[in-house]
């Protein structure tokens, strides 16, 4: 399935692998969390960052201590209507400080795109038949916001000339 | 009252251009209604039974003359010539063609209204005590935190796909008016021990199949953490409210399920947390929207502080000034009621020129703002008491002086069969003819305040749980039948109806509450209200009045 970021479509290199698929040298590989939490350090194999598979439900505190060396988190709702992707993606970026690609995959819709980037969110991949262009044109609907903590151009801050607080 | 400054009204105007855009991809197929529908319902847009119906936000109740006129303008354009006000707060209009919803959103967006966020599994329009910023005993203007709540919620990324529906209440009087223990979140502004203004927070209240009357969650919040106590249980809801069955995925079955003691002990762990992330509101901000809520310049003079007033010598003008009119904070004015339920009509139903009518009057009388109560009537706030005769002389001349504010007649009814698809039985028919039964503004007024509701499902839209009596239809064998609570309060002594016994055919339930009525007169005690009565005597000497068998 392709995927693509706030500019469009991208080049994925992540190899996903299952769970008895051995490790390839040196290549981008994308595990499950059952798979991580199953070989421990042989899941890194001295190699990082790493890919990492979670469900919607995941309890994300237990990735804090791996996040250094991961370098993909791919969360996948249960369907579209799934809200608790929105509170694991804030839980990563703004909690956790987690730096790398964080992905959704799966059931989503265009409308929720910009929610999506807002809770941190980097890039997207999406059942076939999703409407792309959609998706990159409600990027730009809306050029403000009013949650405190989560990106710039926040309200709050812009009325008082002041920098948004919170992590971008 | 609030005023948008240009961010907030970018934010409705772009909100329009967003949905015309969603209707337009609706409308040439691009978009799937399962897909549209979310979306749609986030913009406060239903497919009723027979057309589409819009809700619009009327956040906190407070309304400008302006506004109403608008509201006025849009039913005349794009419905029937009616509007309905419901028991949240917002208008509805129940015959809009889809392709015509972006413009009236345009419309309102132009008065600084719009629907964002009345439908969905979302934040919902925050409602607050319709007396807000004039009741004598109020701690601070509620508004002031419905404000934020409303701008925080607007649009929220993390919590906008929620298990389920969410509500939010504000008051700030002892006398609780918003109905706040029935609300996911209901939140009591309280004095703490420094005498400062602070929150008791409320969780997991509501009506629905399984009614819950809302625990005391957290006590006396610095007023200053708002936002991130909110963000912590609308997380802990988000993240662990069920997803798998609709009918228990409200905040209240979670909080149920954990018990209160280890939902609150979950939120303040989260909450340990938020409010280090940069999430509460900036203190400048708050002072900001603060100003907007400082005390109209009110000016009065002697007629006004004088004891007597013009036409106390008219029965019906006092009749009237009993049940319509209320303390208020500033000496020399008086809260006004004007009752949408007008003998035999549809509760909370309001003309086109009607609300015109409201909107000259509020001009006048009313330093041009309108309230919406949970109770399906509106307010002129500010009127001065040597005004009070001839506001209620031109009240009469527009057929709006109904003297039944809180008595028998003052219904609430959702909009049940007649719209609603999910409906097991009619509504307002059923109000219409215990309106009608009871008439007779004397008897009314010897009965004395008795709160009436009426639901057309389960759902209990019409709050009948909450009701001193309560109804709701059911369907029994394809036929309309109506069961009976007695008991239930909505206000600062919130509790849950009792259901009496076996329903009543639509006929039959008239008689049915008018046999409780008079079983209450019969057994009162010198000034003791409908509600009081039952609470002493139980449900007993209603039900033996009610099933005897002649
Ligand atoms: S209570 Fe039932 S019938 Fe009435 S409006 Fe709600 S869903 Fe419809």
């Amino acid at each position: 399935m392709p995927v693509f970021d706030a500019s469009g479509l991208v080049d994925d290199h992540w190899i996903v692998l299952g769970d008895a698929d051995p490790l390839p040298a040196g290549a981008p590989v994308l595990l499950t969390w059952e798979r991580i939490a199953r070989d421990g350090e042989a899941a890194f194999a001295g190699r990082d960052p790493r890919g990492v598979a979670i469900s919607s439900d995941f309890d994300v505190a237990k990735l804090l201590p791996l996040l250094p060396r991961i370098g993909l988190v791919v969360v996948k709702p249960a369907n579209f209507k799934d809200g608790r992707v929105f509170s694991v993606g804030r839980l990563l970026r703004q909690r956790y400080g987690f730096n790398g690609d964080l992905r959704i995959q799966g059931e989503f819709i265009p409308d929720q795109v910009p929610f999506l980037v807002r809770c941190g969110y980097s890039s997207f991949e999406a059942a076939p038949g999703f409407d792309l262009d959609a998706a990159l044109r409600l990027l730009k609907v809306f050029a403000f916001n009013y949650q405190t903590g989560l990106a710039d151009k926040n309200i709050f801050a812009l009325r008082h000339n002041q920098p948004a607080a919170g992590r971008a | 009252m609030y005023q948008y400054d240009a961010y907030d009204q970018a934010m409705v105007d772009t909100r329009v251009a967003e949905f015309r855009d969603q209707v337009a991809r609706r409308l040439s197929g691009a978009l799937s209604e399962e897909h549209f529908r979310p979306l749609r319902l986030l913009n406060g847009l239903y497919l009723q039974l027979h057309a589409y119906m819009l809700r619009v936000a009327i956040p906190y109740g407070t309304l400008t003359s302006r506004q109403m006129r608008t509201l006025a303008d849009i039913a005349e354009k794009y419905d029937r010539g009616y509007g309905h006000f419901t028991t949240r707060q917002n208008i509805q209009y129940n015959w809009i063609k889809l392709e015509q919803a972006p413009d009236i959103l345009a419309d309102l967006a132009a008065v600084q209204m719009h629907a964002i966020q009345t439908s969905g599994n979302v934040i919902r329009n925050v409602t607050a005590d319709h007396f807000a910023g004039v009741a004598k005993d109020e701690v601070e203007d509620p508004r002031i935190a419905a404000e934020i709540i409303r701008q925080w919620s607007t649009f929220h990324p993390e919590f906008s796909f929620l298990p389920r529906k969410f509500k939010i209440a504000v008051t700030a009087d002892t006398k609780d008016r918003a109905a706040v223990k029935f609300h996911d979140i209901g939140i009591a502004i309280v004095k703490d021990a420094k005498g400062a203004p602070a929150y008791d927070v409320y969780v997991g209240g509501g009506m629905g199949r399984t009614p819950f009357v809302a625990p005391l969650i957290k006590s006396k919040l610095p007023k200053t953490e708002l936002l991130s106590y909110l963000d912590a249980t609308l997380r802990v809801y988000n993240r662990y409210g069920r997803r798998d069955n609709i009918y228990k995925a409200r905040i209240k079955i979670l909080v149920d399920a954990l018990g209160p003691e280890e939902f609150a002990r979950q939120v303040e762990d989260e909450w340990q947390l938020t409010r280090q992330e940069h999430i509460n509101l900036p203190p400048e901000e708050e002072a900001r929207i603060r100003a907007f809520f400082a005390p109209p310049a009110y000016t009065t003079e002697a007629a006004d502080l004088a004891a007597n007033m013009p036409g106390t010598n008219d029965p019906a003008f006092r009749a009237w000034l009993s049940t319509n009119t209320h303390a208020h904070k500033a000496a020399g004015y008086s809260i006004v009621t004007i009752s949408l339920k007008p003998i035999g009509g549809i509760p909370g139903d309001a003309s086109t020129a009607e609300m015109n009518r409201v909107a000259d009057l509020a001009d006048t009388y009313s330093l041009g703002e309108i309230r919406v109560t949970h109770e399906q009537n509106l307010i002129l706030p500010h009127v001065r008491r040597s005004q009070l005769h001839a506001l209620w002389t031109e009240l009469k001349t527009a057929g709006l002086a109904v003297a039944n504010a809180g008595l028998v007649t003052d219904i609430i009814a959702c909009p049940g069969l007649d719209y609603c698809a999910l409906a097991n039985a009619r509504s307002i028919p059923i109000a219409q003819r215990i309106s009608e039964r009871f008439a007779d503004l004397d008897r009314q007024h010897s009965v004395g305040e008795l709160k009436i509701k009426i639901s057309g499902c389960i759902n209990a839209c019409g709050h009948h749980h909450a009701g001193h009596i309560g109804i709701l239809g059911v369907d029994r064998k394809g036929e309309e039948f109506y069961q009976i609570l007695l008991g239930g309060s909505g206000a600062e002594d919130a509790s849950i109806g009792t259901i009496l016994g076996p329903g009543f055919s639509a006929d039959g339930v008239v008689d049915a509450v008018e046999t409780i009525v008079n079983t209450y007169v019969d057994l009162r005690q010198p000034g003791e209200p409908f509600l009081a009565a039952v609470r002493r005597v139980g449900n007993g000497p209603f039900k033996e009045r009610l099933y005897a068998r002649v």
